[in-house]
């Protein structure tokens, strides 16, 4: 189910005029969402708060890339965890200095945030990284092929044949590892 | 999910990193006549405006200097401009608005050098480095002869015009070139470094970035320069200088990490 909050236009284009408080806004939308997308894709051994961080340093530092659909910029910043989880290691160093700025997790991390952390994510993190954007946009986040085509950049055509893939790698890596009953959360 | 200080620390990193992103722009050295014209008590008597307003005297000479040291480079001064020497806090009353005017510049000498703060008919203040102007635009809605203040804690000398802004051109399609992947690398920072310095010379005005290769240009241009340096600034440079720096936050002007000669091996954002 998608509930795409389509207010990040206005705040988005005030940002690149240079409104900050616009883009904290844009954060404070998304922030819950992104780390939640985060934990399904990182191991446990990264801190998702670091990626979180880094998920919204490289939305901004790409910013020039970014792509909105409906005025919504959830997908794209998914899209962007993707990438960041993909490579957290090289990412997390690229930020590493900002990072350090930052005041340490407070807590250990939710054992609810982690409940899903079983097969079935650890089959996920094994997908290619296309495979992972098709399947995370449109089963996970709930969008729509054409919603994803458009944040992705390619044609929906592609997103359909990607899905089709994705779905029969991850079947394939259930059939690997037949002790998963379940899926990942659909909440958004 | 609970707000934690971690998240509000983040917060905070991503507003001043998007302000900063859009405020810092390249570090002008005015290299001509600055060090004539530090406040002090022996300027020279002499007509400058005829405003009748009560202010210190100036040599027309100097006032001329002084109010094309460290000019915006993109407004027009229109009408006669009001100068005052002070020692703390002062406002200067301008004349009445002249056609086409929509903002006011205003420049200072302080010493000791630093910052002040500048406010024009009551509006929001905002912060100008000394030796150095500020453009401020100023509503159609603003009547009569608005008045400037300046906060500073020491003596300076302050110059306020009405002014028109200058068309200033977009980006070249190279500087767009280099911005299209929301990444500026290490060769497309050095390139429109090049083109500007070209566009400098073709405008008669040749800058010399000296033989080394620091992670951070820094460019001496004369005043006479300013405008030809904000024409070719924003064709050229601006876009990617701003998003280089952006990517390496830690090259603060006159700083080693900005003045140390380039290492691509000590690079975390080394991407050729």
């Amino acid at each position: 189910m998608r509930t795409g909050s389509g207010d990040d236009a206005e705040d988005w284009a005030a940002a690149g005029r240079g409104d900050g408080e616009a883009y904290g806004r844009v954060f404070d939308r998304h922030r819950d969402r992104v780390r939640r997308h985060a934990v399904r894709l990182v191991p446990p051994e990264v801190d998702v708060d670091d990626v979180v961080a880094v998920v919204f340093l490289e939305a901004w530092r790409r910013r020039r890339t970014a792509r909105l659909v409906d005025g919504d910029l959830l997908p794209w910043l998914l899209v962007t965890a993707t990438n960041v989880a993909r490579n957290a290691t090289r990412a997390t160093m690229r930020h590493r200095r900002l990072l350090a700025t930052l005041p340490p997790a407070e807590h250990a991390p939710d054992p609810a945030d982690r409940h899903d952390d079983g097969a079935a994510v650890a089959a996920f993190r094994r997908l290619a990284v296309a495979d992972q954007q098709v399947l995370a946009l449109c089963v996970v986040a709930g969008y729509r092929e054409a919603e994803a085509a458009a944040v992705l950049g390619v044609p929906i055509g592609t997103v359909k044949s990607r899905l089709s893939r994705a779905r029969k790698r991850l079947g394939a890596q259930f059939a690997e590892h037949p002790a998963v009953p379940t899926t990942s959360g659909g909440h958004r | 999910m609970t707000t934690t200080p971690r998240d509000r620390a983040l917060r905070a990193l991503l507003v001043d990193r998007v302000e900063r992103s859009v405020r810092r722009r390249r570090w002008l050295i005015p290299t001509v006549g600055v060090g004539a014209f530090v406040v002090a008590g022996a300027l020279t008597a002499g007509a400058l405006v005829g405003t009748g307003l009560l202010q210190q005297s100036l040599a027309p000479e100097d006032a001329a200097a002084l109010v094309a040291t460290g000019a915006a480079g993109d407004v027009t001064l229109l009408g006669a401009p009001v100068v005052r020497v002070s020692d703390g806090p002062t406002s200067l009353t301008l004349p009445e608005r002249p056609s086409g005017a929509q903002h006011v510049a205003v420049g200072l000498q302080c010493a000791p050098t630093g910052t002040a703060s500048v406010a024009v008919a009551g509006g929001v203040p905002t912060t100008a480095d000394c030796g150095t102007s500020v453009s401020l635009p100023v509503g159609a809605d603003t009547a009569g002869r608005p008045t400037v203040r300046v906060e500073h804690d020491g003596p300076m000398t302050v110059w306020a015009s009405w002014a028109r802004p200058d068309p200033i051109p977009g980006p070249s399609p190279e500087q767009q070139a280099a911005l299209e992947d929301g990444v500026v690398t290490r060769s497309e920072y050095v390139a429109a470094w090049d083109r500007y310095v070209g566009c400098m010379r073709e405008s008669g005005h040749p800058v010399d970035l000296g033989p080394l290769q620091p992670v951070v240009f820094v460019s001496g241009i004369p005043t006479e320069a300013l405008q030809a340096d904000s024409r070719c600034g924003a064709s050229e440079l601006l876009d990617v200088n701003a998003m280089w720096q952006n990517e390496h936050p830690d090259a603060e002007p006159y700083t080693p990490a900005a003045g140390a000669p380039y290492d691509p091996a000590t690079d975390p954002e080394y991407a050729g």
